[in-house]
């Protein structure tokens, strides 16, 4: 109880850090990705089901806060960021079994190809559907410099969400023993 | 809490594979079903309004007065020094606007001449706070701290300063989604004012990342009359914004590949990346229009 507890305040506390704070530290208008962080690294940390359901309800938020649907003409389409980060937090919980606490390359390598992959998936369905080919410019200048903000505020973001992890962890053991 | 339900199982098990199908067939649903539906809107939006809203609110007045302190710092000297220009600047302008006022002023009589009643300049508006940005790189449209309960529509048109921003594109009981006119995916009808010819302006993340320009389009200009510089305004065939808001300048002109229309980028009258307080027309272009 007390992991879900925490687990939806963290949800809130980044999607609001992403969307409000992050734009005043933008670097080219380009903000870091604090949801692929979190959703990657409890994924890995905490197993499958974990990244599944913290990946959908981050996605969810950014979904209902998103306006992208507006070239349908009804304002929202639910449920696209959604499941892109269901499965970025699926598929990082398949990596639980090679996580170790004590290592930090294998984490930071996988939240940048997570945040690439994400923004790839995001490219080739909202823009490269709409004849926007221009691939090289868009890795360059969207995709690449979002993935080297993302690793930078994951030096900061990594380490706290592995403390947070911890003691959920040592909380539950505590309370089944 | 008590000791007696500590054997209850903590975790309750299901195989992640099916959850992972249950929520991306979930995902696929809701795609499929708000695609052209707003069937789930209500109670989503509700809760959002209630949980995510008032924290956006609050960082964003907070974020405000800190960034406007800090800028207050930084730009005092280049403030007094833009004074004295200005104060120059003001006599020139003074000069000109009483020209300009008497030009009005033969101007209004004219039109009431010719019953043509330019509405625009004195649509009702409503300020409103710029409180959350979108979450990702990809698009442009923010969230603003006003909504139903404040007489806000779908489709209301969002203007900052003199310029267009953008429209409301969903509302919530005290937020509204706001769609910008440099976002991928939104076309504005439009007019050049000069030549009263019509075109497409549609927004280009790529465009807008290296030069800071949207894209026009299906400009036909077939005696070259169109010249940088125009004034491009919202068109009155327009079905979503309201005639005559200032959108941006022309800023090149290219033939198309078709050699029949012209295209080409505007520079847009607002200015995007400080966007912190925009005003929303309260009027509808189809109440206008019957």
């Amino acid at each position: 109880m007390k992991r879900v507890i925490v687990t939806a305040l963290l949800v809130l506390f980044c999607f609001l850090l992403q969307t409000s704070v992050c734009p005043w530290f933008s670097f080219g208008g380009i903000i870091p990705n604090l949801l692929v962080i979190l959703t990657a690294s409890f994924g890995f940390m905490h197993g499958e089901t974990t990244g599944m359901l913290i990946g959908f309800f981050s996605g969810f938020l950014v979904d209902i806060f998103a306006a992208y649907g507006g070239a349908t003409g009804y304002g929202d389409m639910l449920g696209f960021f959604a499941l892109l980060y269901l499965l970025c937090g699926y598929l990082n919980g398949k990596f639980h079994q090679m996580f170790y606490p004590e290592d930090i390359k294998f984490p930071l390598i996988m939240i940048t190809v997570s945040d690439l992959v994400l923004n790839l998936a995001c490219y080739i369905v909202m823009f490269m559907f709409r004849a926007k080919l221009d691939i090289r410019y868009y890795f360059l200048h969207i995709i690449l410099p979002e993935a080297v903000y993302t690793i930078i505020v994951a030096f900061a973001f990594y380490p706290l969400f592995l403390w947070i992890n911890k003691r959920l962890e040592k909380a539950e053991r505590g309370s089944t023993e | 809490m008590s000791p007696v339900i500590k054997k209850k199982r903590r975790k309750f098990t299901i195989s992640s594979k099916y959850l992972l199908l249950i929520l991306s067939g979930i995902c696929v649903c809701l795609m499929i079903f708000t695609f052209k539906t707003s069937v789930f809107e209500g109670p989503l939006k509700a809760a959002a309004a209630y949980v995510v809203v008032p924290f956006q609110r609050g960082i964003a007045s907070v974020g405000g007065y800190l960034s406007d302190r800090s800028e207050e710092l930084a730009r005092l000297e280049e403030v007094l020094a833009e004074n004295e220009d200005l104060k120059q600047q003001i006599d020139e302008l003074t000069i000109e606007n009483n020209r300009l006022q008497q030009d009005r002023y033969e101007l209004n009589n004219l039109r009431s001449l010719y019953e043509l009643d330019q509405t625009y300049a004195d649509y009702e508006k409503v300020g409103a706070h710029v409180i959350a940005s979108e979450a990702d790189n990809w698009f442009y449209s923010f969230t603003i701290d006003k909504g139903e309960n404040d007489g806000i529509q779908v489709d209301c048109n969002v203007m900052a300063g003199s310029g267009l921003v953008g429209r409301v594109v969903s509302v919530g009981p005290n937020y509204a989604k706001v769609q910008s006119i440099i976002n991928d995916t939104s076309n504005v009808s439009a007019t050049v004012l000069a030549t009263s010819e019509n075109m497409i302006v549609s927004g280009d993340l790529q465009a807008m990342q290296t030069d800071g320009v949207i894209c026009f389009g299906e400009l036909s200009d077939k005696n070259g009359r169109v010249s940088v510089g125009d004034k491009v305004v919202t068109s009155s065939i327009s079905d979503k914004y309201l005639p005559g808001i200032l959108i941006g300048y022309i800023n090149s002109i290219n033939t198309s590949a078709n050699n029949l229309t012209k295209s080409g980028y505007i520079t847009p009258a607002v200015d995007f990346t400080h966007l912190e307080e925009v005003l929303v027309v309260m009027e509808l272009k189809q109440q206008t229009g019957d």
